[in-house]
């Protein structure tokens, strides 16, 4: 077979980066910073994701962490072992290479949450792409009306980005709630699950946004609770998973319905995934 | 300007052809037919009825690579589009529509490339329908039993050789040059004419109910019965989806050479029936029964790549019917919907 | 650091050992990758020190159940390699077969194997890490699958079925010529070769995760077919996964 490499083909290629560091978060979860080869810069929102490639093993799609306002030179993701991928990226170390391509999706909309008061709802692995918002929330913090974070794990040694909740907490214009579902000693915060952090939840409703990240099983139940604290439909903004592939529309994973989920979403509407019968 | 070319002319112009293309055209394979590369000229069957996979899958070709990558030097990664000057030969108007279909879905912005370069590396040479090549089919039903672009050149029947209608400049520098090509003259049209007039009549509806409905009623009809139907007797055997001239979703696959030190990284058809299809890393599967899948199927094609692109993506070639051993049939699903209306 | 390869053999043709010498072009290089240390049928030295375990045929014999205990202890992974490790393969059929009636059948005599115990698969006896499936192995798939274990990662069978590759080839479908045909329900990985050659996928690869038996055996029995005949297909190479027709007691 003759290959040929043209000036086209673009699309698929990933552009080469590195690992500049590298933080160990729970036993199934580490945070990569990564620095894209010959000063190129990732431009992006909070909650696009790129898709990462080890070369001979394959691609997945990884929500970035960290926010457009930290840094131009570098972003993070936060990697959990799920797969073979993700496995063999957590035995990487710093200054190992990898394949980068994006950022896909389209991420959350800052010029909507402007001016508004903001619930952020992150059950699990869902804190990687909010811390992403919350950070950008936080560099512009007066910007925005009250922002109330809600986190939610398994156990506490589960919970992800320990560090910044840390900050958040000691941060006076954020409130921040954690749960578990199983509390460990020395746990002093609640235990249960994660709506039932919505007592806490004091917002104007007319003029408020939700943003939910969480595993499929949590939507139902938190956009409810969202709802009866009387925030619009079109003001809860969701972000789903799908598996992905492609990342530009073609491959047909993440189809969710007639959306193509790596390029309409992930990030969609309460408003418009009611209307998708196979999005929640 | 149209052409003509007598039937013991055909033979030397697949011959000139083969001189500068690579020309795929369909040959029997046992009682049926498949789009095959040439080796002889006279291998090429003008009349046949529907091949196995559809000619597009020359232009979307299975296991494409798309990338090449070194596993020591990342930066060494290229991506690779492997482009070869090809005839598509013969090629009926039901699969000329659906590679219109995929010409229009695959160059939606962030386009595939790889099937670009090559669709543009591909001259198509039609072949006109006069009579229904199969019973079922829906060809007719989907308006795609002619095909009124997307060729370079189409030749219709009209007893006393070919006519040869010009759509491209490519086409006419192929018939052009040519020798065993005449100019078109007046009578040569009247022939067309009513050689088409003639054939049309030998088509026939299998879908009773407008068309133009079938996108809204299957909206309606979401929750019907008859996906858990079809579903229980479905194998997710992924037939439909590998046959079907506009399916287009793949995996990619990394291969890497016995040396372990270069790889490809390739472009593998997919199918949304497979049971793996939406089944993510954590295990977790975002279309778990085969019943969801096979609406999600008639759905793609009839109400999302409409509500898209204007037009429903299935061209009504009969492949996915015919390859159903397990004899689920779109004709009777939409039949079935058709009705619906009425309960 | 060449991860130690022992290649091992119950009962079985040895066909699946034979394939990794077939890998004749890509031989040199694997050796580079891996080292062999116990491999009978190319090499005299027996290495105990052997990490990874490829364990080709099935178990017929009780003393082959401590034989493939050992190497289990001894092995890190342990592969059942071929369909006679994976599924038990075409040695099953012995199981739902009278001793005499088999033996006088094969070998015309029945005074033979006084030990021989109903077969059972690698899994049943120690466990199993990874499975290479197929009569005989494809030997593509098995050097892809040394090559992810030299990489660290867990090979990947497809889990698909058959009938993807077939398609894909542009085969004309068995089934739809009233032929019977097991690759609908069948893992792919063998790029449907025997369908391709017209000849019956007999499910050597063993079933896909989540096979639509049922489906399949019904479209069968439509194609005049009988519940014994279809049953006996699945037997060939599926014969310990259970499969019986519509209305018999384990339906």
């Amino acid at each position: 077979m003759s290959l040929s490499a043209g000036g086209y083909g673009q699309n698929m290629l990933p552009v080469a980066a590195t690992i500049t560091g590298i933080d160990r978060l729970t036993d199934k979860d580490c945070v990569f910073s990564i620095r894209l080869s010959k000063g190129g810069i990732l431009r992006f929102r909070a909650s696009q994701f790129v898709i990462l490639s080890l070369f001979g093993i394959g691609e997945a799609p990884i929500s970035i962490s960290s926010s457009p306002l930290d840094s131009e030179k570098s972003f993070e993701l936060c990697i959990r072992v799920v797969g073979n991928l993700t496995r063999a990226v957590h035995r990487l170390s710093v200054g190992d290479k990898v394949g980068i391509r994006g950022p896909y999706g389209n991420g959350f909309p800052m010029e909507r949450i402007e001016g508004r008061d903001v619930v952020i709802v992150a059950g699990g692995l869902g804190l990687a792409p909010l811390r992403s918002l919350i950070r950008h929330v936080i560099h512009e913090r007066d910007r925005y009306g009250r922002v109330i974070v809600l986190i939610g794990a398994k156990r506490p040694q589960d919970i992800l980005f320990k560090e910044d909740i840390l900050l958040w907490e000691a941060n006076p214009s954020i409130e921040v709630h954690l749960t578990v579902d199983v509390a460990v000693p020395p746990w002093d915060k609640h235990v249960g699950v994660i709506t039932k952090l919505f007592r806490y939840v004091d917002v104007d409703s007319l003029n408020a946004v939700a943003a939910v990240v969480g595993p499929p099983i949590m939507y139902r139940f938190v956009v409810s609770e969202i709802l009866n604290k009387g925030l619009f439909e079109g003001n809860i903004y969701l972000s789903l998973e799908r598996r992905m592939r492609c990342g530009i529309g073609k491959c047909g994973h993440c189809q969710i319905n007639g959306i193509y989920l790596c390029q309409d979403g992930p990030v969609l509407s309460y408003m418009e995934a009611r209307k998708l019968k196979e999005a929640l | 300007m149209d052409r003509t070319i007598k039937y013991d002319g055909v033979e030397g112009f697949i011959a000139r052809l083969m001189d500068n293309y690579d020309v795929i055209a369909p040959v029997p394979r046992e009682d049926r037919f498949v789009f095959d590369l040439l080796t002889e000229p006279s291998g090429a069957v003008m009349e046949y009825g529907t091949t196995l996979l559809p000619p597009v899958k020359w232009i979307y070709r299975n296991n494409e690579p798309l990338l090449k990558f070194d596993l020591e030097d990342i930066e060494k990664t290229k991506a690779v589009i492997d482009v070869r000057q090809q005839v598509l030969l013969f090629v009926h108007p039901c699969d000329i529509n659906a590679i219109n279909i995929m010409d229009e879905v695959l160059a939606e912005e962030p386009a595939d490339e790889n099937y670009l370069a090559i669709r543009r590396a591909t001259v198509i040479i039609g072949y006109e329908c006069l009579t229904p090549c199969r019973e079922d089919t829906l060809c007719y039903d989907k308006g795609c039993h002619y095909a009124d672009r997307g060729y370079d050149v189409i030749f219709t029947d009209i007893g006393s050789g070919f006519y040869v209608r010009v759509e491209t400049g490519r086409g006419k520098e192929i018939v052009g040059g040519d020798p065993s090509f005449r100019k078109a003259v007046y009578d040569d049209r009247i022939a067309l004419m009513l050689r088409r007039d003639e054939g049309g009549l030998r088509f026939g509806r299998a879908v009773a109910g407008e068309m133009g409905k079938l996108s809204h009623l299957l909206k309606e009809n979401y929750d019907d019965d008859i996906w858990d139907v079809k579903g229980e007797r479905c194998l997710s055997c992924g037939a439909c989806n590998i046959v079907c001239p506009t399916c287009y979703c793949f995996d990619t696959v990394d291969e890497i050479g016995s040396d372990m030190r270069e790889g490809c990284r390739y472009r593998r058809w997919d199918g949304c029936q497979l049971e793996g299809f939406c089944k993510v890393a954590s295990g977790e599967n975002f279309r778990d029964s085969a019943a969801a899948r096979i609406r999600h199927r008639v759905f793609k094609k009839e109400v999302y790549l409409k509500k898209r692109f204007g037009r429903s993506g299935c061209v009504g070639c009969g492949r996915c019917i015919d390859s159903c051993m397990a004899g689920i049939s779109i004709i009777d699903i939409f039949n079935h919907i058709m009705e619906k209306r009425h309960a | 650091m060449r991860p130690k390869i022992g290649v091992f053999s119950f009962t079985s043709c040895e066909g699946c050992q034979l394939q990794v010498l077939n890998l004749e072009d890509e031989l040199l290089h694997l050796i580079e990758q891996v080292e062999f240390v116990n491999f009978r049928e190319m090499m005299s030295e027996k290495g105990e020190n052997y990490e990874i375990a490829f364990v080709e045929g099935s178990i017929t014999r009780e003393s082959e159940e401590g034989d493939l205990e050992r190497i289990r202890n001894k092995a890190g992974i342990l592969v059942a390699f071929g369909a006679c490790a994976h599924i038990g393969g075409i040695n099953v059929l012995k199981n739902v077969c009278p001793k005499d009636m088999w033996l006088t059948a094969t070998y015309g005599r029945r005074d033979l194997f006084s030990d021989t115990i109903p077969v059972k698969r690698i899994k049943d006896v120690v466990d199993v890490d990874y499975v290479l499936p197929g009569c005989p192995i494809d030997k593509e798939e098995f050097l892809r699958f040394v090559q992810a274990l030299v990489l660290e990662i867990e090979p990947r069978l497809p889990d698909y079925p058959v009938c993807v590759e077939c398609r894909s080839r542009g085969n004309i479908c068995l089934v739809e010529q009233g032929r019977w045909c097991l690759g609908s329900v069948t893992r792919a990985g063998c790029d449907a070769i025997c369908p391709t050659y017209r000849d019956n996928c007999t499910g050597c690869r063993g079933l896909t995760e989540d096979p639509n038996i049922k489906s399949l055996f019904n479209i069968l029995l439509e194609k005049g077919f009988t519940r014994e005949q279809i049953e006996s297909k699945f037997g060939l190479f599926n014969g310990l996964e259970g499969i019986s027709g519509p209305g018999s007691t384990e339906d």
